[in-house]
């Protein structure tokens, strides 16, 4: 059984190169605005640990499509003979240079290649079109039609009647915003073209299934080891008895924060690259949202726990102090010691904690002082962190790899934390509890990791 | 110390995890995706086992600087162990010390090898405790950070610096490393340091112990005991039966009898050295010496023998310690990912070719025309009206038009011919100019560059030809394309470099 080869074909500038990008997970595919970027085939084949499982052929679009067909007719041929017609075609004309794109394009497909010929579903059909569908029935390859919205003009009707007229299968897919689902979809129905491709492409969108699960669970793992990071995080600076260490303060509070901006920035990289996105740019007017200041309390009922969240985490956190207190004491307390320590922490986390950074002055056993900025102990500081990384991977993971535009973090677009399970929440107000109790980051870091991943896979 | 099996990791594989991991930080991820998982296809085993084996594999030949590092901690273990040694000689010599006016003091070796010792053991036991503690108890974390200040596990570094020059270099550098990783190797350096401290303690006590026994063997030692605190023969009795507990039952020798601790006890005045010993047998002096085994017994098991176990347990946590630094190895879950799952390759192998528009590609604005009349082309099957079409060419670029034509799109090639034949007519009569309007939402293709280039032909030279791209407007009349779609077909015709070939965009939408 020979492994089965998709040529993506068509009219120029109408998203082939899109098309392939996505299926491929492929940014370095050239996709240009102007006609004729794609100039010579170009193959991407899906390999499993090195086994050939199917290939994409992006190709170079029709140019010359009227001239192609009327060599054709001018054949006189049967319709049992039509193949071999294109095939003298692309050997007569390969050498002449006269039609360099189409013997191009219809290489492939006389090698056997299924049709994936691509049309753009936003403009109106042309009868120009019919040309380069005619040739390619004549080459009798399986075949099956793509309708990609580039624009926001709707004439997928139009499209769908003509096209149905050559093609077994007609679909429609949004090269550059289609969910991770339908690319599998797609993926699929390239295996019913042809009875010996379903094996191969069901094999293949069972492992990209498993790769996605794998990828979300890297991800998961890249945000908890940025968030365990940023929690524990501090800043130190010595100086001599002598020193005023209030003269210290603002510079060791800015650079404290500096390292946390620029961890959480390493974090977002992180998760991009999991998912292979390289040329991810960034406006800074555009993300304006996500690189606000981190420390813009502003945001902070949008990002992380609203209000009464909070008050329910804090409560749960004294709760735990004040049981302690109970059970050191036996009893004696009546569990007023749980008691005061939930209505004393909801307080303390709705209202306290006005101050995020606190700088501690220690004094050295051997002489000198030892400030120390960091880490953070403020309730809702590990949700706002949490929900401001969730938002950058629902952007990141619904993007295609066609998608070349800036990456755009709309507030209105964004749920900051979502909704998360009542376990999923309690093993992490766990989780940032003993963080701020000390907890070094690499103790936390695999809870922190699984806790995460609970959230993005019930996303 | 790993083992046959590969599966405890060393503190060299340690030292070369964390090297390797930094440097593949710089590697791109397909690349190491690619390498890990053909070395994780031939592995097998467990998850460490396996990671060694890719440790083995991806290093390169010749001596690491971690194995060169190792090398350097064992020299200085080496060092220490000696130093150890020869204090131990050195204090048992001072201790033990028998010039023949005065017997050696038992209370003495009591004191330095037995509760000196025990105290020792003590704050070792303090530096011991886990972090956990630390952190809840303040005071333990003040006591651990002035005992390791003392810790002789300390001089590591200060010995480092008698290495040569290369050993010295990896040292520093394998510890810098640790240090840039100090939530991740702190247990491990912690671990090292009391490794040290009890390999140091162990030869002080072997040194001690060869010293103790040389004097006995080679030298006739007389022993007695004396001290200036009110302690009564009974007392010490009961002490040094404390003390046997762990040998008497089957080392009885070794218990000093009433009759030996009264016997040998002395002061500096009064009545001679010892005026007790008359009471022992006069024709056995070897008596006299029979708190050796004593000496020697408290000396293995309140000093030997507790700082071995300690040794032993602080080899067992440094071991512990590594093996699990080696598991929380920032990057690590991220190989064993690599190795263990599939390589999903999807990406194309070779760069791209990119196509690149020939010609001049100067743009030039479309100079005055010699002529007011103008034939129009309605390529590729716009759908306006013939007259709409006419009057938006006239109101915007002034030209009449006498008549207007299909080509492309659904017209046949010999229609296309046709009509350059009849276009080359009417110029040659009336000399007009050539108005192409185009779909502007369509890409401009080569089969129009065609056209164009054989009306040219056929028009000769001078004659003008204008492009116009168009886009349809609401009630069907053409308005001017989008600046994206226009700018699109002006660098294709600039591309031409036809001097009298111009591309015009209607000024606005016609009502």
């Amino acid at each position: 059984m020979t492994t089965p080869v998709f040529a993506v074909v068509g009219h120029p500038n109408k998203g082939k190169s899109s098309v392939v990008s996505t299926l491929a997970h492929d940014d370095s595919v050239a996709i240009a605005a102007r006609a004729g970027t794609t100039v010579v085939c170009r193959e991407y084949p899906m390999k499993i640990d090195g086994e050939l499982i199917y290939t994409l052929v992006d190709t170079p679009g029709f140019q010359r499509a009227r001239k192609v067909w009327d060599w054709l007719q001018v054949q006189q041929v049967t319709a049992a003979e039509h193949r071999a017609a294109v095939e003298r075609f692309v050997a007569q004309h390969r050498e002449t240079g006269e039609f360099p794109d189409e013997c191009e394009l219809l290489t492939p497909v006389l090698e056997g290649a299924g049709i994936l010929y691509v049309v753009d579903g936003s403009l109106p059909y042309g009868p120009e079109y019919e040309a380069e569908m005619e040739i390619l029935r004549w080459t009798g390859q399986p075949s099956l039609a793509l309708i990609n919205r580039i624009g926001s003009e709707d004439h997928v009707e139009q499209w769908k009647a003509a096209l149905r007229q050559y093609f077994q299968v007609v679909r429609v897919f949004d090269a550059v915003n289609a969910p991770f689902a339908a690319r599998l979809d797609l993926l699929r129905a390239f295996g019913q073209l042809e009875q010996d491709w379903a094996p191969a492409l069901d094999r293949a969108v069972e492992i990209l299934e498993s790769e996605r699960a794998r990828q979300q669970s890297r991800a998961a793992r890249a945000i908890g080891e940025m968030l365990a990071d940023v929690l524990s995080e501090s800043t130190t600076r010595h100086l001599s008895t002598g020193d005023d260490p209030k003269a210290y303060h603002d510079a060791l509070e800015q650079k404290f924060m500096q390292k946390l901006r620029d961890r959480e920035r390493r974090g977002r990289v992180a998760v991009e690259e999991v998912y292979d996105q390289h040329i991810v740019e960034r406006s800074e007017v555009d993300v304006e949202l996500l690189d606000s200041d981190l420390f813009s309390t502003d945001d902070w009922y949008f990002w992380g726990l609203n209000r009464r969240q909070l008050v329910t985490a804090g409560a749960t956190s004294g709760a735990v102090v004040g049981g302690a207190l109970d059970v050191a004491l036996g009893g004696a307390t009546f569990l007023l010691g749980t008691a005061i320590g939930a209505a004393v922490g909801g307080a303390t986390a709705a209202f306290g904690g006005a101050r995020l950074t606190q700088i501690k002055v220690l004094t050295l056993p051997l002489g000198g002082l030892l400030l120390q900025c960091g880490p953070i102990r403020h309730e809702n500081f590990p949700y706002v962190v949490l929900g401001r990384a969730l938002h950058h991977h629902r952007v990141l993971s619904g993007r295609t790899h066609a998608d070349r535009t800036t990456l755009t973090l709309a507030e209105e677009a964004a749920t900051g934390l979502g909704q998360i399970d009542t376990d999923t929440r309690k093993s992490l107000d766990a989780i940032f509890r003993r963080l701020r109790e000390g907890a070094a980051a690499h103790e936390v870091c695999d809870e922190l990791a699984a806790a995460v991943g609970a959230i993005l896979a019930a996303e | 110390m790993a083992d046959p099996m590969g599966r405890v990791p060393s503190f060299a594989q340690l030292l070369d995890l964390a090297e390797q991991l930094r440097l593949d930080e710089t590697r791109p991820v397909a690349e190491l995706r690619k390498r890990d998982r053909e070395i994780g296809r031939r592995s097998v085993g467990d998850q460490r086992g396996r990671v060694l084996f890719w440790l083995s594999e991806v290093h390169e030949d010749g001596e690491s600087a971690a194995a060169i590092a190792n090398r350097s901690r064992h020299l200085i273990v080496a060092v220490l162990v000696l130093l150890g040694f020869g204090l131990g000689f050195a204090a048992s010599r001072v201790v033990y010390y028998y010039d023949g006016a005065r017997p050696v003091n038992t209370i003495e070796v009591l004191a330095v090898f037995v509760a000196a010792q025990l105290g020792l053991l003590g704050l070792t036991g303090i530096a011991m405790l886990p972090a956990s503690v630390r952190r809840r108890l303040p005071l333990v974390g003040a006591l651990q950070d002035g005992l390791g200040v003392l810790s002789p596990g300390r001089w590591q570094s200060a010995l480092a610096r008698l290495l040569p020059q290369a050993y010295r270099d990896a040292f520093s550098s394998a510890l810098g490393r640790g240090r840039s990783h100090q939530k991740l190797f702190g247990d491990v350096q912690r671990w090292l340091v009391l490794l040290g401290s009890q390999s140091f303690g162990v030869a002080f006590h072997l040194g001690a112990l060869s010293s103790c026994l040389y004097l006995v063997l080679f030298t006739d030692l007389a022993f007695g005991w004396s001290t200036t605190l009110a302690l009564e023969s009974g007392e010490l009795h009961r002490i040094t039966q404390l003390l046997s507990i762990p040998w008497a039952a089957w080392f009885s020798e070794a218990v000093p009898s009433v009759a030996l601790i009264d016997a040998t006890r002395y002061f500096r005045l009064g009545g001679g050295t010892l005026p007790g010993a008359s009471a022992l047998d006069s024709v056995d002096p070897a008596s006299l010496g029979g708190w050796w085994p004593f000496c020697v017994a408290a000396m293995v098991t309140y000093g030997l023998l507790p700082r071995a176990l300690i040794w032993a347990f602080a080899r067992y946590r440094f071991a512990t310690a590594v093996r699990m630094a080696f598991d929380r190895m920032p990057g690590l879950v991220d190989l064993v990912d690599r190795l263990d799952n599939p390589l999903v390759e999807t990406n194309a192998p070779d760069a791209e070719r990119v196509g690149v528009l020939t010609g001049t590609g100067d743009h030039r604005p479309p100079g005055e025309l010699a002529t007011r009349r103008c034939a129009i082309v309605n390529w590729a099957g716009l759908e306006l009206a013939d007259d709409s079409l006419s009057s938006a060419v006239e109101r915007d670029f002034g030209l009449g038009a006498v008549c207007v034509h299909a080509a492309g799109g659904a017209q046949s090639l010999a229609d296309d011919r046709a009509l350059l034949e009849r276009l080359t007519e009417l110029h040659d009569q009336s000399n007009l100019a050539v108005v192409i309007m185009v779909r502007s939402w369509e890409p401009p293709i080569l089969e129009f560059i065609d056209f164009v280039g054989e009306l040219r032909a056929k028009l000769g030279d001078g004659a003008a030809i204008i492009v116009v791209p168009v886009a349809l407007g609401e009630d069907g009349v053409p308005v001017a394309a989008l600046e994206s779609d226009h700018e699109q077909w002006r660098q294709r015709v600039d591309a031409v470099g036809d001097p009298w070939l111009s591309i015009r965009s209607l000024a606005a939408a016609v009502s």
